[in-house]
């Protein structure tokens, strides 16, 4: 479950990233249609929630906040680093990561 | 006027991170190794390696118990968990006629420790593992008695609430006594608890006992991050504490004066001169934000008592013992009306403890990490269990950074006993603990303490960065052929401070393994190491053009660090190979974290050697001018 709270958290970057001019060009190159910066924002948040939402049943409220804010400060250096160096990694890690770590969840249902 | 705040607030931030600059990020440093100073400790005590966890830990530690201790009047089993593979055990001795006084004695000698202190979960410091961390080389260690009520410390009050007072800090009183030596011999300040009582370390599974060397370990590290070194306590405590509100005046202002932090949140330029420098601050600093300005406020929490001491006189009155006294009589009270009623039912052969093991561990989803029995083989006997960690931010850290909520088990039946009832929070304790918690992190699993870590090392890197920057900031701005005095002052103490740090933290590590065993007063020589290390290191730029002094000692800190694994193979025989075979990740942890830590440095070290200036073509603004020249507008 902690799994997906990270990649959860890395596919909600990624789209605030590409709501931004400047991340948008450096993922896929030019500026984000005024479409794109909305959802981007919108789904990028939803994102957030929900990796907060996966700390807390895994480990209550207070120390899955706790989580969540350390899952979000390492999934955002390593968005850094990423866009540093290895910016055409991105969007495939953006949806392939989420799926990874969410197949270990399947039998929970 | 916008501009006029704005310019103020760079001011505020520029100075106010200078000038404690250098003391926060010794302090960032030492207390982010502090995180896993457990850890890095049993790195430390090779002679420990050797002990690998088993089913069988508990049963072993009994059995050694049964026959070293059979009369004693308490024993205490350490389980090995996640972060010590060992298992200890200690007990109290108790003399005839005493008993009868304990309840009385026992509070007096918690009321001394509280007014040390103020309120318990106000200041930051002492573990019981420290304590039980044995650090000597005497295989039976009795805790310095000397005090004649001591022994009835042992009974009731020691397992029931008591120790969430006595282990939560650091023992004033034994710290007056144990003076210079803070942060080696721990269990003398471990303080009252430990009176009367001795301890074995033993391996897990063949239940030999072990004698671990001399050494501060990692504790030197947490101490040092709070408490200095050498200097008297309440000074330290000042001192660190000044800096901690420096460090939260520059966050606050850095969020004004950074503003744009926010809209650059990704973004990182490397090799761009003064441009990198305020990128991998600024990164650094809204990555870890929250971590941030959590360590630092809760820091200044931690230090109320001494910043702060009226605070405990406000609510407490002139006399805090009385009301504390008042307190514990009352639960003590309680215990021994339950304990009476227990002794009534008789004695008999102890229970196996495996079932009550299982028990707990269903119970509370994660292993029981502490045993205590008191009065064991007697009437009334009872066998407590603590966990490994609390499960809620809210609790105080229990004794030994284990959780704190206990099952108390009747040890000739195995039912389950209540033993008094929980103490009651109001809001703001609960927030005071919370944050306290948060600090320290001791609740946190393997994989949150690496995520803790991680901030940590972000808050380092900003501190130095930060330093730097002010450097940098200025030199490109002045363009002097020489530069002034206070500026080559800055430039030194950068050196010194933040690439010479790394070179005596390794050393410090060094000297543990190139030490003799038998060394006296070793622990105080690897702490000798530290300083002197850290001294040369502070003079060496006076000798060196900057430069060079940067480069060369990011590679001497780079060797030290990335030779480490080497080093452990070549004086031990648990080196990477083995601990990797045996799954010992602790270890496994030490090694590889301090070899990418001087990868990393060896980096740092060639980058400044290859690094060019800026360059004219890559200073112009290229993309989004707009972002770019608002930033530098910011500055």
């Amino acid at each position: 479950m902690i799994g997906l709270s990270f990649s959860t958290a890395f596919l909600g970057f990624v789209l605030l990233a590409l709501a931004m001019d400047r991340h948008h060009d450096q993922i896929i190159k030019g500026r984000p249609s005024s479409m794109a910066r909305r959802l981007g924002t919108i789904g990028g948040w939803l994102c957030m929630l929900l990796s907060l939402a996966l700390c807390i049943a895994a480990y209550g409220y207070s120390i899955g906040a706790t989580w969540w804010l350390g899952v979000l400060t390492g999934v955002a250096a390593f968005l850094i680093f990423l866009l540093t160096y290895r910016p055409k990694t991105i969007l495939y890690l953006a949806v392939t990561l989420p799926v990874i770590t969410a197949v270990p969840l399947i039998p929970l249902f | 006027m916008k501009q006029g705040f704005r310019q103020s607030m760079s001011w505020l931030h520029g100075w106010s991170g200078l000038i404690l600059g250098w003391l926060l990020f010794a302090i960032f440093l030492t207390g982010t190794i502090a995180y896993f100073r457990q850890e890095v400790t049993l790195w430390m005590q090779p002679e420990l390696h050797g002990s690998i966890p088993s089913p069988q830990a508990a049963d072993i530690g009994l059995a050694k118990l049964t026959s070293v201790a059979p009369q004693a009047s308490a024993w205490t089993i350490n389980l090995p968990n996640d972060r010590n593979d060992t298992v200890r055990v200690s007990w109290q001795t108790q003399q005839p006629g005493e008993r009868s006084n304990n309840a009385m004695g026992n509070n007096r000698q918690n009321i001394e420790r509280q007014r040390g202190n103020g309120m318990e979960q106000t200041s930051g410091a002492g573990e019981r593992d420290e304590r039980s961390n044995r650090n000597r080389g005497n295989p039976i260690e009795t805790r310095s008695g000397g005090n004649n009520r001591a022994a009835g410390d042992a009974i009731a009050p020691r397992n029931i609430g008591n120790e969430r007072q006595r282990d939560g800090r650091p023992d004033q009183g034994a710290a007056t006594t144990s003076g210079n030596n803070r942060s080696g011999n721990n269990e003398v300040r471990g303080g009252g608890g430990g009176r009367g009582q001795q301890s074995l370390t033993l391996d897990a599974t063949t239940g030999e006992v072990l004698t671990p060397r001399e050494t501060a370990g990692g504790n030197f590290l947490y101490r040092f991050h709070f408490e200095l070194y050498a200097l008297p306590r309440d000074w330290a405590r000042w001192i660190v504490g000044i800096a901690t509100l420096a460090m939260f005046v520059a966050i606050i202002s850095g969020i004004i004066t950074h503003k744009k932090i926010f809209k650059d949140f990704f973004t990182f330029r490397p090799a761009k001169g003064q441009r990198s420098w305020l990128d991998a601050h600024n990164a650094t600093a809204v990555l870890a934000l929250p971590f941030h300005i959590m360590i630092t406020y809760s820091g200044l929490l931690l230090f109320t008592s001494t910043l702060l001491p009226w605070a405990s006189s406000a609510i407490y009155g002139d006399n805090p013992r009385a009301a504390f006294a008042a307190m514990r009589a009352a639960e003590q009270q309680q215990e021994q009306e339950v304990r009476a009623a227990l002794a009534k039912q008789g004695g008999g052969p102890m229970v196996p403890l495996g079932p009550l093991l299982k028990y707990a561990e269903d119970k509370w989803k994660q292993p029981a990490s502490r045993i205590l029995i008191s009065e064991p083989g007697k009437p009334g006997s009872i066998i407590e269990l603590l966990p490994t960690r609390n499960d809620s931010l809210v609790r105080q850290s229990g004794s030994g950074g284990l959780g704190d909520v206990r099952m108390t088990f009747n040890a000739a039946t195995g039912e389950l006993v209540q033993l008094g009832g929980e103490r009651e929070q109001s809001t703001i304790a609960a927030i005071n603990s919370a944050l306290g918690s948060l600090h320290r992190a001791r609740f946190a699993s393997p994989g949150l303490r690496w995520l803790f870590f991680l901030s940590g090392v972000g808050g380092t890197i900003m501190m130095a960065t930060g330093l730097v920057l002010w450097s940098v900031k200025r030199a490109e701005k002045n363009k002097l052929e020489k530069l002034p005095f206070g500026h080559r002052l800055v430039d030194h103490l950068n050196v010194g401070a933040v690439a010479g740090l790394f070179v005596a933290v390794a050393a410090y590590f060094w000297a543990n393994r190139l030490l003799p065993v038998d060394l006296a007063a070793r622990n105080e020589w690897e702490i000798n190491v530290f300083f002197i290390v850290w001294a040369i290191m502070l003079l060496y730029p006076l000798l060196r053009p900057i430069k060079k002094a940067w480069i060369e000692q990011f590679s001497i800190a780079g060797a030290l660090f990335a030779l480490i694994p080497i080093l452990n193979a070549a004086t031990t025989s648990s080196h990477l190979a083995i601990t990797i075979a045996r799954g010992q990740w602790m270890i496994v942890g030490f090694d590889i974290v301090s070899c990418v830590t001087g990868l990393m440095l060896f980096y740092t070290a060639y980058r400044i050697k290859h690094y060019k200036g800026p360059q004219k073509a890559e200073r112009k603004p290229r993309k989004a001018p707009a972002i770019q020249s608002e930033m530098m507008a910011a500055e």
